[in-house]
């Protein structure tokens, strides 16, 4: 390898380029607050990082003890951003049935990023201390974190060995204790089913909710949210479809997206729905809790007007982003102050892209993709995609035996996969030893 | 705006400079070409009881992916080269 003075400079400049093109948008995108609604992927990335442990459950999710087991002292690990404070509590379902909820549990103010401890003041709705409530062997289980505000994760532990951040200072620390939360505000993610490619359909009609199966025992309510700023429609909006609100006995598989009569013209509105239920006056807290059972990805679309029969009618474009992992959206946080807000405001104007100004790079490369020359590559590469050793063969090479298979062609095969991979190496190791790094 | 007033120019250059190509129809592959294909998979699939035919598979598109990154770095080296004072 020839490292000469000049070199090095090009090589520390290309390598500056590239990181700086890898990281500037993250970067600024953070700086300003961004919500990127498909919080799972980077819920489990963070989750990994904490050391691995046994997983017991997920919020709204089913697990099973394995034995008598007694959470003493135990001990969280919180992410919450923004700004105030909330008091944790938790809901305990047994069998699929509601036991009770964790009140009085502590407070936490955020921005938080540390272990939170439960406090021994925790109690359930029946003034029966957490610490003391004993999990029983053999009954299904389900853990609900809930916050009353804002968004977080719990990471949760009470064996030491499988969670770094996480202590056992009680008793019975089996294996098995070992908790695991991960709360945020979409706990169980439901999809928005739009109208078919090519369908002229503009306004609600044809969408739908989907993927949740309404628990019939349970009353639950079906919500929808809109805004024109903030994405935190649940903790920001102020036009909740509270008109439509509906009740449903649970024989339906699809649910339509509530449509709200009272959105302005010409406008770009954020929306949501989700399924909730709310639980009975507590006497111990004297108020009732919404628990969400599931949200939906967040959706946006315009406001249109038209004329028909003489009259004006709200007309809505298709749905343009709905917040996907490729697809972030920018919003500021209203409670960082006046003047904080009013210049993340100015910034996501002059430096936040629309999506349509993305959406146009994809539409020219379809319209692009297959004409010529491009659409030959195109679809040779899409041949190549179809490649696939559980095809048709075109001969046999012979009555090959279970024998013949097992002494001969698969320990042939093993040979000739080793040899591959560290021929492969050996080439890699000189491409990059004999890489010279110059044009 | 900024950025998206940036990206539309971008857009306006690449829509420019590909407009020769989207006035043409849509290119269709010789069949004779997707039949050897095809049929180049059903010769593989013969021998992938003792040829690992997804290993080489797998090597292959990661033969291209390193090949790829290395011309992608000198070209972004050549661009650099282009800017006056770095020779």
């Amino acid at each position: 390898m020839i490292f000469q003075k000049k070199i090095l400079i090009k090589w520390l400049i290309g390598t500056g380029i590239c990181l700086a093109i890898g990281f500037a948008i993250p970067t600024y995108a953070y700086a300003v607050g961004f919500s990127n609604q498909d919080d799972s992927s980077s819920q489990e990335t963070n989750a990994d990082n904490y050391g691995s442990r046994q997983t017991l459950g997920e919020p709204s999710k089913n697990f099973i003890l394995g034995s008598t087991d007694e959470y003493v002292n135990l001990k969280l690990k919180v992410q919450v951003g923004g700004t105030g404070s909330f008091n944790p509590q938790i809901y305990i379902w047994k069998d699929d049935t509601f036991k009770f909820f964790a009140v009085d549990c502590g407070t936490i103010a955020k921005p938080f990023d540390d272990v939170f401890q439960f406090s021994d003041t925790c109690k359930t709705d029946s003034e029966e201390y957490l610490k003391d409530y004993e999990f029983q062997t053999g009954y299904s289980y389900k853990i609900d974190p809930y916050i009353s505000n804002g968004s977080g994760k719990f990471y949760g532990s009470t064996n030491a060995d499988s969670y770094l951040n996480g202590e056992c200072e009680g008793y019975n620390c089996s294996p098995l204790t070992d908790l695991y939360f991960n709360w945020g505000e979409i706990p169980n993610s439901i999809s928005i089913d739009f109208p078919a490619n090519g369908t002229s359909t503009q306004d609600f009609a044809a969408w739908y909710i989907s993927g949740y199966q309404i628990p019939t025992a349970s009353t639950t309510w079906y919500q929808t949210a809109y805004d024109t700023t903030s994405t935190d429609l649940w903790t920001n909006s102020t036009h909740f479809n509270d008109i439509e609100l509906r009740k449903f006995d649970g024989s339906f598989s699809n649910y339509p997206f509530l449509k709200f009569n009272l959105l302005e013209f010409n406008k770009t509105y954020y929306a949501q729905a989700r399924f909730y239920t709310v639980t009975g006056i507590n006497l111990f807290t004297g108020s009732s809790t919404l628990i969400v059972f599931a949200t939906s990805s967040l959706i946006s679309f315009n406001t249109l007007t038209g004329y028909q029969d003489n009259l004006i009618h709200s007309y809505y474009t298709m749905p343009t982003s709905t917040a996907s992992s490729t697809d972030w959206v920018l919003s500021c946080d209203p409670n960082a102050g006046l003047v904080a807000n009013s210049i993340c405001k100015v910034l996501l104007y002059l430096f936040s892209p629309k999506q349509a100004d993305l959406n146009r790079f994809n539409d020219l490369k379809v319209a692009v993709q297959n004409k010529a020359p491009m659409g030959y590559l195109t679809q040779t590469i899409n041949l190549l995609g179809n490649f696939s050793v559980s095809s048709t063969p075109a001969f046999a090479l012979s009555n090959a035996s279970a024998g013949l298979d097992t002494y001969v062609y698969n320990p042939l095969k093993t040979g000739l996969t080793w040899l591959l991979w560290i021929g492969w190496g050996v080439w890699l190791f000189q491409r990059i030893r004999n890489l010279y790094f110059t044009i | 705006m900024i950025i998206s007033a940036f990206l539309y120019m971008v857009y306006g250059v690449i829509w420019l400079l590909t407009e020769p190509f989207r006035i043409l129809p849509d290119a269709s592959l010789p069949s004779n070409i997707a039949s050897a294909i095809t049929t180049a998979n059903t010769y593989l699939v013969s021998i992938n009881s003792f040829v690992p035919v997804s290993t080489i598979l797998t090597i292959v598109a990661l033969t291209l992916v390193v090949e790829g990154f290395i011309l992608s770095w000198k070209l972004i080296n050549w661009v650099i080269k282009k800017i006056p004072t770095i020779s």
